[in-house]
């Protein structure tokens, strides 16, 4: 232990002034992020919480190359220095440097927000663990193979280019929700390959063997999270996931005469009905995840992939008991199978959401919504004759932060940006929180009209909200024989 | 006795280029080694080979009775390696280097490192970065000494320092000779040839000898035969005389196992030598003669 702490010593005098600098700009982002009244971090919030995680990983580098392990010329190599310790050292460092006062950021965030820290100490746990999963581990184990600083810095952008591009190839995420389990698992791995390396290195400083695990690993984390599928990301947030197995059936319906159907450049359009039964009448469910099959009599077969693109597929939302699968058929695949009868097979993963008290917030307010997630609501007028009401919410817990978010009676005149409604689109998926303890949910309304007493009348009408947690999964397998197609399609 | 330091067929290869090639030596205990040969024939290798900074290709090294890919921080306490090409925390300060280095050894004595530091009369409160070669070196050495090593190992540390400087170092490190045994590797030969106990040459990678410096200065002479009319050089002359030169009447060579009867020997080849002389050779002049010996393909070690 006296060793670790003689060259933990050495690090901290060595580094002060670039701890002090990111403990500057931890203090910055905490400020901002208490005082913050959007989903969205402003400029500097935004630039900070880029430029922060890069500096504590530089400093992190830095540390270890104090004790560089490539290389022969060291005057550490010489020296009785224990494998263990130094890594120790270096660790206690990353703790001090970086966990210490995220750490203490965090809590007071908290703190400023009305939220007891010690309440989400679970959930300040857990940003921890992922900040050393993500950022500490990988930082050390990049550090711990390269020569020098300068390789250091070029490694950087290459691991974010490869983690960032694998999962921006995952196939079949159509929920943030979904993706960010998937994104976890490949981080995880990478997290215990950092480690190992790590070890490694420092145990034995094989620096070629250990280099060659390290890209492996990184293939591997990027294959992990580009070949996931749907049905398998889904099975893996169930997995992960304390909430219920829900039982539910799902089965084809006939065809609805007012359903959308028809063709449009090289595909041809249908919607399939479909009616469920199991899933829980007072909660949400939204379907998350879709594998479908179309098989022909004449044994052609066509796979939803989106890659592959034989057909294209839309899910609907908010799900009660019926559904329905969008279907976009390419002209030369749907030939194919036109004027022979079907068999469409498949599984639906659905999110199920329990719905709570709805509560109402006045405009220019803030209320506690549930223990665990608070609202607030900002009312404020452009300059001539546009006004604008921001609902948003936010919760230390990622699970608790959703809500459903609209205006009752609103006056003539308003809507909402994105969905040119009155209505939240009810999406499970929170705001990434980055480096935010809390996750946070955001409504815009916007008024665009002259008239001062509508906007005035605005100002005063409540903001009704549901909060709505996540109570289950539901896996659902489906299979219709002897479709006709064109039933569908006319 | 044990050995302290030990070689046996130990083979270091890198990509193109075979380092060391079955250097099998043993160090006394309390010797004064000197690895010597010239720039590039493997002695730094050969070091970082005992020290644990490269694995050997084949072969087994030891080091304080331990084999050098196991080197721990156990050996590593009792091992004092200065090298000229170590890369130091220039950022310290010279007394920071020491107190530092002081916290990883249990024999650290703070009187030895105090006598070093007015004997090197170093500037503690100066940073490494800012010091001159000469004065790293001493602040190394001294955070070497400092903790009575068993075995100091020093690479090239000496070269391109001046003379009085030099003196003084190899003062500082042979006062701790009789309890430590010390490992120098040189191309300087002048320079340890006054103090070295032992001398082993290497070259491309090759042991060409390790012996004694005493043994090896005995059996080298120089050795000038007058003879009374010109004469050719013996055909069958033994292997150990070598590079022969031959002027008139005079003949001269390199008997590389000269004893006693060694001018008898050569009176035996020479019937009609009229003078003979063997005068002793200083360690340059040998390993200069071993050299031109190896590069005309004939003579023994």
């Amino acid at each position: 232990m006296h060793e670790t702490l003689v060259i933990l010593k050495k690090d901290v005098r060595r580094l002060w002034w670039q701890i002090g600098a990111a403990l500057a700009m931890c203090a910055i982002i905490g400020r901002l992020d208490a005082g913050r009244a959007a989903a969205q971090p402003g400029v500097v919030e935004g630039l900070l919480n880029i430029v922060l995680p890069l500096v504590w990983a530089f400093l992190i580098a830095q540390a270890i190359h104090h004790e560089t392990l490539v290389g022969d010329r060291e005057f550490w190599m010489t020296r009785p220095y224990r494998w263990g310790r130094l890594l120790a050292a270096k660790a206690l460092f990353a703790a001090l440097a970086v966990h210490v006062p995220s750490f203490l950021t965090d809590a007071a965030i908290l703190a400023a927000r009305g939220y007891d820290p010690l309440a989400s100490l679970p959930q300040l746990l857990v940003k921890q663990l992922l900040l050393a999963e993500g950022l500490t581990l990988p930082a050390m184990a990049l550090a711990a193979v390269v020569s020098n600083l300068t390789q250091f810095v070029i490694g950087i952008p290459i691991l974010l280019v490869t983690l960032t591009a694998s999962l921006g190839f995952s196939r079949d995420l159509p929920f943030g929700h979904l993706s960010y389990a998937v994104a976890r698992l490949a981080v995880e791995f990478l997290a215990v390959a950092a480690i190992s390396l790590a070890l490694l290195q420092y145990r034995r400083r094989r620096t070629r063997l250990t280099r060659t695990l390290a890209v492996s690993a990184l293939l591997a984390a990027g294959l992990l999270a580009t070949l996931a599928t749907g049905q398998q990301t889904f099975a893996l947030n169930m997995a992960e996931s304390p909430a219920a197995n829900i039982h539910a059936t799902m089965t084809l319906a006939p065809p609805d005469p007012r359903a959308v159907h028809g063709t449009s450049g090289r595909r041809v359009f249908t919607t399939l009905p479909f009616s469920i039964s199991g899933l829980p009448e007072s909660d949400w469910a939204w379907m998350a995840s879709v594998s479908m099959d179309i098989t022909g009599a004449n044994g052609v077969r066509y796979h939803y992939d989106p890659l592959r693109m034989d057909f294209d597929m839309g899910l609907t939302g908010i799900v009660h008991d019926s559904t329905s699968l969008f279907l976009g058929l390419k002209h030369a695949a749907y030939d194919r199978i036109e004027d022979s009868k079907v068999t469409i097979s498949g599984t639906v993963g659905f999110l199920v959401y329990e719905r709570g008290q709805e509560v109402r917030l006045p405009v220019n307010a803030t209320r506690e919504v549930t223990q665990r997630m608070h609202c607030s609501s900002m009312y404020g007028e452009e300059p001539y004759d546009s006004a604008w009401l921001d609902v948003f919410c936010d919760s230390p817990d990622r699970d608790e932060v959703s809500a459903d978010i609209w205006v009752p009676k609103p006056p003539a005149g308003w809507f909402r940006p994105d969905i040119g409604g009155f209505r939240s689109n009810r999406s499970p998926s929170p705001l990434i929180a980055w480096l935010s303890p809390l996750h946070r949910q955001q409504q815009s309304f916007r008024v665009g009209v002259p008239d001062r007493t509508m906007r005035e009348a605005m100002a005063h009408t409540p903001i009704a909200i549901v909060p709505q947690r996540l109570a289950g999964y539901s896996t659902v397998s489906f299979k219709a024989s002897d479709i006709d197609l064109r039933e569908y399609t006319r | 006795m044990t050995s302290p330091l030990r070689a046996i067929e130990l083979t270091k290869t890198f990509p193109r280029v075979d380092a060391l090639r079955s250097l099998s030596l043993e160090v006394p205990e309390g010797a004064v080694f000197a690895l010597v040969g010239p720039n590039g024939a493997g002695k730094t290798t050969a070091i970082k080979t005992f020290l644990n900074l490269y694995k050997p290709t084949s072969g087994n090294a030891e080091v304080l009775c331990v084999d050098s890919r196991s080197l721990g921080a156990a050996q590593l306490a009792h091992i004092g390696y200065v090298s000229e090409n170590q890369k130091l925390p220039g950022w310290m300060t010279a007394g920071d280097f020491l107190a530092y280095c002081q916290e990883f050894y249990p024999t650290w004595s703070g009187d030895d490192l105090a006598a070093l530091v007015r004997l090197y009369e170093l500037p503690l409160d100066r940073k490494l970065s800012q010091l001159s070669r000469g004065m790293r070196v001493k602040a190394q050495l001294a955070s070497s000494l400092a903790y009575r090593p068993k075995l100091i190992v020093l690479d090239e540390p000496f070269s391109g320092l001046d003379v009085l400087v030099r003196e003084q170092l190899i003062e500082s490190v042979l006062d701790r000779a009789p309890e430590a045994t010390v490992f120098l590797a040189s191309h300087d030969l002048a320079e340890i040839e006054s103090f070295a106990s032992h001398i082993a040459y290497l070259n491309e990678g090759r042991l060409e000898f390790a012996e004694e410096s005493a043994a090896l200065s005995a059996r080298f002479r120089e050795i000038q035969v007058t003879l009374d009319s010109p004469a050719d050089f013996p055909a069958d002359r033994p292997a150990t005389w070598l590079n022969p030169e031959v002027s008139g009447v005079v003949i001269g060579f390199t008997d590389s196992s000269y004893s006693d009867r060694g001018e008898a020997e050569i009176r035996s080849r020479f019937p009609g030598a009229r003078e003979i002389s063997a005068r002793p050779m200083t360690l340059r002049s040998i390993v200069l003669a071993l050299e031109k010996s190896a590069k005309g393909g004939k003579g023994a070690r």
